[in-house]
């Protein structure tokens, strides 16, 4: 509580306007030492108590963004108004000059242009026009939100849940996997954030996949200070051949194993409230893989080994907003792929995850919008990961229903 | 004598100076509020989810989402579907909420700067700095909550201060407890004012003289006013929609119920 106290004391600044902030503090000061002749008036238990109100309340629940500090500016202005005001009957000249100064600062800002917007705005119009070409357009966005691009490209966009401005970890996750989209859409807009360190990466860029056909689609400058540049990438994803008849490595890839009742018990006593609730009333779960729900929000997920023909698959089932997970290790340091069959059964969003361990890094890689009914095989890519020996994969339904089978892992041999 | 002359046919300048130059005020603001949208036209996040749950709100009939998205307090919504009656485009009377919002915030900033310093050339200076403030100028141009919002806390506060100066106080006070219900339909987060009019306006009528009556009478007319615009949003047509969001979204997250069950 006294960490957010003074972690928003030292934002009020950034969350009103710099401006605002620089000016508070001498209009406090003298406010401070004016409040003993003012202690009576309305004016002293209006400002005193509306700030300091609103101030605790926000940081009693917790809320850190501009617009939940938004009632401050209020209280703000009145401090700093009575700062000029009040100091004119005193220093009429300097209070005249400084509300000058302040109004001019402030007409500036409301003007001030950014010439990076238009830019922006023109690059997500065309991507919509080019996307008019094909029939199964899809976009993805490695950018916190991707409704913006939706709603000015007008085509499908599926945004990425783990955000990061590391071009070598988007790149990493994405190498040789974007066939993963075959059967999806028809063609590939993927939008990158990139800072300025990362720029002149366009041919590195061009290898995601080995034939070289991704190309450059387009690219703009994001803010003022040209510090950040949105790229987009264009790809035609292509079938790629699953080949299964190597030898897995991976135990229990085809859920055959399934715990018994007593490891199964101890297992959701392991998990506790992130134990997944079952969809029969005979609940059976794979040995060897890890299946827990998300503790963020309140939410019903359900898992289940269930019989189809003659083979196992896992039955994933997210209601609400969060998350059937499926993991299991790998101590291994070599690249492999994955192979596995994903069925869905109603329309669900899974995104491909990976993670390192020490330091534990989660790297967003493949988020997957699936309509129902779909049947997919997925041929996941994962690169070497350098020092890092202990990792795993992760399956993760935000919502829908699905079906995975045949999950397998081989080296890679290219 | 010509002078004379002049100085008489322009008398109501004189008289009505102050009309005149809260009316200039508001036409610098409307010019800085355009100016600033000309320079920036890419929509917010949130603001785009509003637009999205306004307009299905306005297709389907009913604002039943799944509960996996987002909904916000539904009021700016509602009020916007209401404006997609007379053939706006939800993006469109989204922005006219705010914009309106942001234009008529400059009465109540007259008003504070006014009955605060007893002075009306205070309030033209307040609500000059009002039109010009930068998050403000900001907040009537995109379509979020906030414009609606901000529109409320002015008139609160506005009204606050008069009460306290004794100013039509108890039709004020009414009015006060009245707006706290929209202003929480606005954002949750609005819960805020009622213990701060409720408990903060009563205490300040009681302190300064020790006038229990006015204290006692301030806190039943807020408390009147809360009951009675709370028992219009559930009343009036249409406004059943916004308890159910809002009491499925608030309440039946703490009480584990829900109205509409998915």
């Amino acid at each position: 509580m006294l960490g957010n106290f003074i972690k928003s004391a030292l934002d009020i600044s950034n969350l009103l306007w710099e401006v605002v902030g620089v000016c508070l503090v001498p209009a406090l000061l003298y406010f401070g030492y004016c409040s003993k002749k003012y202690w009576r008036s309305a004016w002293w238990y209006v400002a005193v108590f509306m700030v300091l109100f609103a101030w605790g309340w926000r940081i009693y629940i917790g809320t850190n963004s501009t617009r939940y500090y938004m009632i401050l500016v209020l209280p703000a202005m009145m401090v700093i108004f009575h700062l000029a005001w009040d100091g004119l009957k005193h220093w009429k000249k300097l209070s005249c000059i400084t509300l000058l100064i302040l109004f001019a600062v402030c007409i500036a800002r409301d003007l001030r242009y950014n010439p990076q917007i238009s830019g922006e705005l023109s690059l997500y119009k065309s991507i919509g026009q080019d996307a008019g070409r094909y029939k199964q357009p899809l976009v993805i966005v490695y950018k916190e939100s991707s409704s913006q691009i939706e709603y000015y490209s007008g085509v499908k966009t599926v945004g990425c849940q783990y955000y990061t401005d590391e071009l070598d970890r988007v790149y990493e996750g994405l190498q040789n996997n974007l066939n993963v989209y075959h059967g999806l859409c028809d063609v590939l807009y993927i939008c990158i954030p990139i800072t300025k360190k990362y720029r002149n990466l366009d041919e590195k860029l061009k290898t995601l996949m080995p034939d070289g056909s991704v190309e450059i689609f387009g690219r703009s400058f994001m803010d003022r200070k040209n510090k950040k540049e949105l790229l987009v990438l264009k790809y035609i994803p292509r079938k790629e051949k699953f080949d299964s008849s190597r030898v897995p490595y991976l135990i229990n890839g085809d859920f055959s194993q399934l715990l018994s009742g007593d490891a199964l018990r101890k297992k959701q006593e392991y998990f506790g409230r992130r134990a997944p609730r079952f969809i029969s009333e005979k609940p059976s779960l794979p040995k060897n893989w890890e299946i827990y729900i998300s503790l963020i929000t309140r939410c019903n997920s359900l898992a289940n080994v269930e019989k189809r023909g003659d083979k196992n698959v896992l039955r994933l089932q997210a209601h609400g907003s969060y998350v059937a997970l499926i993991s299991q290790y790998f101590e291994d340091k070599n690249p492999c792929v994955v192979y596995f069959k994903l069925k869905a059964n109603s329309d669900s969003f899974v995104e491909l995850l990976r993670q390192y361990y020490h330091p534990g890094i989660m790297i967003a890689t493949m988020p997957l919008n699936l309509p129902a009914g779909k049947e997919t095989e997925i041929k996941w890519h994962i690169p070497s990961e350098h020092n890092k020996k202990l990792r795993r994969i992760w399956i993760q339904l935000n919502s829908g229903d699905i079906e995975i089978s045949d999950v397998k892992v081989q080296e890679r041999n290219f | 004598m010509s002078i004379g002359i002049t100085v008489k046919k322009y008398n109501f300048l004189v008289k009505y100076k102050q009309s005149i130059a809260l009316f200039i005020i508001v036409i610098i603001a409307v010019i800085l509020r355009m100016v600033y949208l000309i320079q920036s036209p890419i929509e917010t996040r949130d603001g785009i989810a509003y637009i999205n749950f306004t307009h299905k709100w306005f297709e389907l009939g009913q604002a039943a989402l799944p509960a996996h998205e987002t909904v916000p307090p539904p009021l700016y919504c509602y009020l916007g579907k209401s404006l997609m009656y007379c053939g706006l485009s939800a993006a469109n009377a989204l922005l006219y909420i705010n914009m309106i919002s942001g234009i008529l915030l400059l009465i109540p900033a007259y008003l504070i700067g006014r009955y605060i310093y007893n002075d009306r050339n205070a309030g033209l200076w307040f609500a000059a700095f009002a039109a010009v403030m930068p998050p403000l100028v900001e907040y009537s141009c995109v379509r979020l909550r906030e414009g609606l919002y901000l529109f409320l806390l002015f008139w609160i506060v506005c009204l606050w201060i008069m009460t306290l100066k004794r100013v039509l106080w108890k039709l004020n006070a009414f009015i006060i407890g009245a707006l706290c219900i929209p202003a929480l339909y606005c954002r949750y987060e609005a819960v805020e004012f009622l213990p701060f009019v409720l408990v903060g306006l009563p205490l300040a009528m009681l302190f300064p003289n020790w006038q229990w009556k006015n204290a006692f009478v301030t806190a039943v007319l807020i408390s009147s006013g809360v009951i009675v615009c709370g028992m219009l949003f559930y009343i009036l047509p249409g406004m059943p929609d916004i308890f159910n969001i809002f009491y499925n979204r608030i309440f039946a997250q703490c009480l584990g119920t829900s109205l509409n069950p998915l």
